[in-house]
């Protein structure tokens, strides 16, 4: 089956280790999708935070709301300002 | 209104926890935090029993649970028992009457008779119920009251009970009412082969158009009259006549081939347009034609084109026997014009009459035809 983040990785030839722990896409700022997340930290309207397989992600913003959210793949709505990984 | 959802309003500590093992069994979708305690999100409406209990594990308090979608809203019609008695009541009213005959319809019946038969059959059934109408007692009881009925067929269709009918065709020996054969032409009778009826004519008889040849009746051994339909082939020669006069002095009014054409604009009737400029020809002949230039209501323009052909007047003198031939034939094509196909012509006889400065050929067909009807 056709993996967007799959086909970049192979255009780019890097190393696959490193590269298959999360994915994330920020859409105009307003739409956030990211993959492989272990769970979430923390929810709120300013902040969300979740883990991932080595560190945790935060994204800071204001009016974010969880659009969807299931094991693996979560969508965040809102005003995005920032993303940070922190490991 | 399409997606079936539940939207679940929480409150409690470590609401993160509880998401987190929430959506290892069911997806959560716009979830939002209000306050510090206080969360919404939905589910699916399917799983919402499961994300209560999840819930209750985890020491959540649901403070809110609303449903929303298509499924909510027939699960919400089905649990209002007054909408649901009321379906209930409407379905068995229906279904009950639909066992009763609500109209009689008669189909094949003229001159009023499918009203006799409507209240007839409707004072004949002593109930309206389906299943207890008898329709081939009804075909049996309808035939007996209507003689002038041949075939009768009655079937229930749908909430009607259809009644078809054929009446009778009553010959016309029976009806009794004949009309005497008369003559169609004017001639003189020469032959006569009566079948049917009393003649009126004898042969050599001079008869005209419309008078009586034979009678609608005869008389028995006993003198009665009976009635019945006039039969005869009746032959006479019969007089084709075409007629042409001459006038040795005629005026004739003749084209020179000169035309003009003139054309005029109409709005409705009401002349708007014209090309005429002044008087063209002193004696004209004129044809004209209107044809419309718009086709709406809104401006009914027309357009007339006149044509003008100018004419002349000539005297013609022309002496009879310079043109009798051509007059005598003219006159003989007219008396044709009245012959059948397959006519045998006996003779054929001209008459000229005289006058000052005319003539009239009278020519005249003799030949033999069936008078009868």
């Amino acid at each position: 089956m056709f993996n967007f983040f799959d086909e970049i990785k192979t255009k780019m030839k890097v190393k696959e280790d490193a590269l298959y722990d999360y994915n994330i896409v920020n859409i105009s700022g307003r739409l956030l999708y990211a993959e492989g997340h272990k769970g979430i930290l923390l929810l709120s309207d300013k902040k969300v935070a979740f883990k991932i397989k080595k560190g945790q992600v935060e994204v800071c913003g204001s009016g974010l709301i969880l659009a969807e959210l299931n094991e693996n793949v979560l969508f965040i709505q809102g005003k995005i300002e920032r993303v940070e990984t922190i490991s | 209104m399409m997606k079936n959802r539940s939207k679940i309003t929480i409150k409690g500590l470590n609401q993160e926890r509880a998401i987190n093992h929430l959506v290892k069994h069911v997806k959560i979708f716009n979830f939002k935090r209000e306050d510090n305690n206080i969360s919404h999100f939905e589910v699916e409406y399917k799983n919402r029993n499961k994300v209560k209990k999840m819930l209750d594990k985890h020491n959540i308090e649901i403070v809110a649970l609303s449903n929303f979608g298509i499924v909510n809203f027939f699960t919400r019609l089905i649990k209002s028992y007054g909408v649901m008695i009321g379906l209930a009541l409407s379905v068995a009213l229906y279904a009950g009457q639909y066992n009763f005959i609500l109209k009689i319809e008669v189909f094949g019946a003229k001159n009023g008779l499918s009203g006799e038969i409507m209240t007839f059959v409707d004072d004949l059934l002593s109930s309206k119920l389906k299943s207890q109408i008898d329709t081939l007692e009804v075909e049996k009881q309808v035939r007996d009251r209507y003689a002038q009925i041949s075939s009768v067929s009655v079937a229930i269709i749908g909430q009607s009970l259809v009644i078809n009918v054929n009446e009778v065709d009553v010959p016309e020996e029976m009806s009794g009412k004949f009309l005497p054969m008369v003559s169609e032409y004017d001639g003189r009778v020469n032959q006569i082969q009566l079948i049917q009826g009393t003649l009126a004519v004898n042969e050599g008889d001079i008869v005209k158009k419309g008078d009586v040849l034979v009678y609608p009746y005869i008389f028995d051994s006993q003198g009665n009259k009976i009635d019945t339909q006039p039969k005869a082939d009746i032959y006479a020669d019969v007089w084709l006549i075409g007629e042409e006069v001459h006038h040795d002095y005629t005026i004739q009014t003749q084209r020179t081939g000169a035309k003009a054409e003139i054309n005029e604009v109409y709005l409705n009737n009401l002349l708007i347009y014209s090309s005429a400029k002044e008087k063209i020809f002193d004696n004209f002949e004129v044809e004209c034609c209107t044809k419309p230039l718009t086709k709406n209501i809104v401006l009914p323009l027309n357009l007339k084109k006149i044509t003008m052909y100018e004419v002349q007047t000539i005297e013609v003198k022309e002496d009879f026997s310079q043109v009798k031939s051509k007059i005598i034939e003219n006159a003989r094509q007219k008396a044709l014009i009245f012959l059948q196909e397959n006519e045998i012509i006996k003779e054929e006889n001209v008459n000229v009459r005289e006058g000052n400065g005319w003539h009239q050929v009278s020519y005249v067909i003799t030949l033999q035809r069936n008078i009868g009807g």
